[in-house]
């Protein structure tokens, strides 16, 4: 069965070596509680998603990140313990969505018998001529940088991934945000964009000595630097990447997530990094 | 979700329906709901309206 499967597949002319042939269930599992007390549970050990959409090592990877930084944040003492209880809360989130998506894939790939088998027949039928049905054909979808809309250190103007897009160092040299975030070296990171009041500047400057963060403002074509670090965005990449328009701020985790974003630079600019570093207000 | 009548020609359209049907098999005719199904959903889109649909449908209104 197998290898006429195969030569389906590939065609007659395709010579295959088989190896080994077992059968396959797909299960899927989650943890309660991604921590107990001093342990952690991530990828794997945290749960199992049927393997679709390459989200095994994607979300593993993505675990690691969101606690390595909070971690280490923790043990230099620039942040309290509780920053450690958000790595449940985001993280868990994130393990029960992909569950779900990987339990859906898996459902239309072995519908059940009866109705579940008819509305696959239907879309695939479908799926033939109108491109709208393409969409319900599921044999996996990609994994996705999954955002936290229920964290405690996430303000309700954040939590989603920033994308590893490219700008221009104040050199003129391209950047891209990984290195931005390696060069903050594990502090939050203030992105201020475009103009910004000489208030603003100087409470900036202040704020990187006080607080475990860097600031940077980030220029368009046609704005000059006011603050002392500074970085060019001259097709708003950066800007997009961090969900915001206009003049804004916004407040970025080291493993690439928002936690808030704002307008003014203000009290609500500290707030916003008290709160990601887990100082409950 | 809309409750009172939308249709241009409700007649015509049940009519239609029927005439679908008309000389399949039982397998054949779930197959052609779920063909209809799947395509009327996509005219309609919205999230919030087929999940309102889809519980409408499942729980029948208590009769008076």
């Amino acid at each position: 069965v197998v290898r006429e499967r195969l030569k389906q597949q590939f065609g007659p002319g395709v010579d295959c070596e088989i190896v080994w042939v077992g059968p396959y269930a797909y299960r899927s599992q989650c943890l309660d509680t991604l921590r107990i007390g001093s342990v952690f549970f991530m990828g794997d050990s945290a749960k199992i998603v049927s393997p679709f959409g390459a989200r095994g090592g994607n979300t593993g990877v993505a675990d690691a990140d969101n606690l390595a930084w909070k971690l280490a944040a923790v043990l230099r003492d620039q942040a309290p313990p509780s920053l450690l209880d958000s790595y449940d809360e985001e993280r868990h989130e994130a393990a029960v969505q992909n569950v779900a998506v990987t339990n859906r894939t898996a459902r239309f790939l072995r519908p059940a018998d009866g109705m579940e088998r008819t509305f696959r027949s239907a879309a695939i039928a479908l799926a033939r001529q109108y491109p709208f049905a393409r969409s319900l054909i599921n044999t996996g979808r990609m994994a996705v940088a999954n955002s936290y809309t229920a964290s405690g250190v996430c303000d309700r103007t954040g939590g989603q991934s920033v994308q590893n897009v490219a700008f221009r160092w104040a050199d003129g040299s391209v950047g891209h945000v990984n290195d931005l975030l390696a060069w903050a070296g594990g502090r939050l990171l203030v992105l201020v964009f475009g103009d910004i009041s000489a208030t603003a500047a100087q409470r900036l400057s202040h704020l990187g000595v006080a607080a475990p963060v860097r600031c940077v403002q980030v220029l368009g074509t046609e704005t000059w630097p006011q603050a002392r670090e500074f970085v060019i965005d001259p097709h708003g990449h950066l800007q997009g990447a961090c969900h915001v328009f206009g003049h804004a701020w916004a407040l970025v985790r080291p493993d690439a997530y928002i936690a808030a974003t704002g307008e003014s630079v203000d009290a609500a600019l500290i707030q916003a990094i008290e709160r990601a570093i887990g100082i409950q207000p | 979700m809309k409750t009172t009548l939308h249709f241009q020609d409700a007649d015509t359209f049940y009519e239609q329906l029927l005439d679908a049907h008309t000389g399949l098999s039982p397998e054949q005719s779930e197959l052609l709901n779920a063909r209809l199904i799947l395509l009327l959903a996509n005219q309609i889109g919205s999230r919030d309206v087929l999940a309102e649909c889809i519980r409408a449908a499942r729980e029948l209104p208590q009769a008076a």
